[in-house]
């Protein structure tokens, strides 16, 4: 994964190196002033085809654009500030191990982002388990992956994060365990059932 | 009720079947780019074969973040293959390292001294 602001300000440079502005730049490659903003400031990446006229046009080669770019090691803050939300999420569910990973990056994101994780979990896209994730959910996002538990879409254990509940979310477990919608048996001491059964 | 909100609580062979529906143009006030991240990895694979084939590249766009490595050296490989006209390679670029970007640049200037 490619650093788009530190490509950008090498561009940058380069064109003041040849006292160039970014009209001037945009007017010689037939390109708009907002494109090569959009370069310089790290938000996109030239097509192939202008990077091939900017390395004719200040007289350099790729590996003096690209080198030292690589983010792969990078933090992820580091990484969501130098290239592209899509790529970082990329890069993030290609990892070998995403249970260590994920506490790295979850808050980071964006509640649309975090929610596509969360339901990549429910439907067992990624290899990443409740437990995982759990301690990083916010309310909303606890009542959303719990509803699917009890409701039966996710089959998983509660007793094994039983400890990280609530008592309403231990409530509202209890109750789907005795209207049979939720299959395990919780074993909350101190929650009195329907029948008064601890 | 919009397909959208349901999204979330379908099974894996209805969100691929859902999929293949809207790629037949049968769900017409649905995005297939809303699927993407519902999608088991070997579905979403299919689906990017498929658009690969069919030359729908303006479709993949939204599949970039969810699909392989491997995946995306398919698309790679289709747009050197001149199979995606209608996708703009530097919304790829992003995603490769610099040594598969080197690869596509070496690979211009080999076509360009031809």
């Amino acid at each position: 994964m490619i650093n788009l602001v530190q490509i950008g300000q090498k561009i940058a440079e380069m064109r003041k190196k040849h006292h160039m502005t970014q009209n001037d730049l945009a007017d010689t490659l037939f390109v708009t002033h907002q494109a090569i903003s959009k370069w310089e400031n790290g938000k996109s990446i030239p097509n192939l085809d202008i990077l091939y006229e900017l390395t004719k046009l200040f007289n350099i080669t790729i590996d003096y654009l690209l080198d030292e770019n690589d983010l792969t090691e990078a933090p992820y803050e580091v990484m969501f500030q130098s290239t592209t939300r899509e790529a970082v999420i990329n890069h993030f569910l290609n990892q070998p191990s995403l249970r260590n990973e994920i506490q790295k990056i979850f808050y980071l994101l964006n509640p649309k982002e975090r929610m596509m994780i969360i339901n990549q979990v429910i439907h067992q896209i990624i290899d990443l388990e409740i437990d995982n994730i759990w301690p990083l959910l916010s309310i909303s996002e606890r009542q959303y992956l719990l509803t699917n538990i009890i409701t039966g879409k996710l089959d998983y254990n509660l007793n094994r994060i039983l400890g990280q509940l609530t008592i309403e979310e231990q409530f509202m477990i209890k109750h789907h365990e005795e209207f049979g919608s939720y299959p395990y048996k919780i074993c909350i001491g101190h929650i009195k059932t329907k029948g008064g059964k601890r | 009720m919009k397909i959208a909100a349901l999204l979330p609580f379908m099974e894996t062979e209805e969100l691929k079947q859902l999929a293949f529906d809207i790629l037949d143009g049968k769900h017409e006030n649905v995005k297939l780019t809303m699927l993407f991240p519902f999608l088991d990895s070997k579905d979403l694979e299919e689906i990017v074969d498929l658009l690969i084939e069919k030359g729908q590249g303006e479709k993949l766009y939204g599949t970039l973040p969810f699909i392989s490595k491997a995946t995306l050296g398919k698309i790679q490989q289709a747009i050197k293959d001149n199979k995606l006209e209608n996708f703009k390679e530097e919304a790829l670029l992003p995603f490769l390292d610099k040594n598969a970007i080197k690869d596509l640049f070496n690979d211009l200037l080999k076509k360009t001294a031809e």
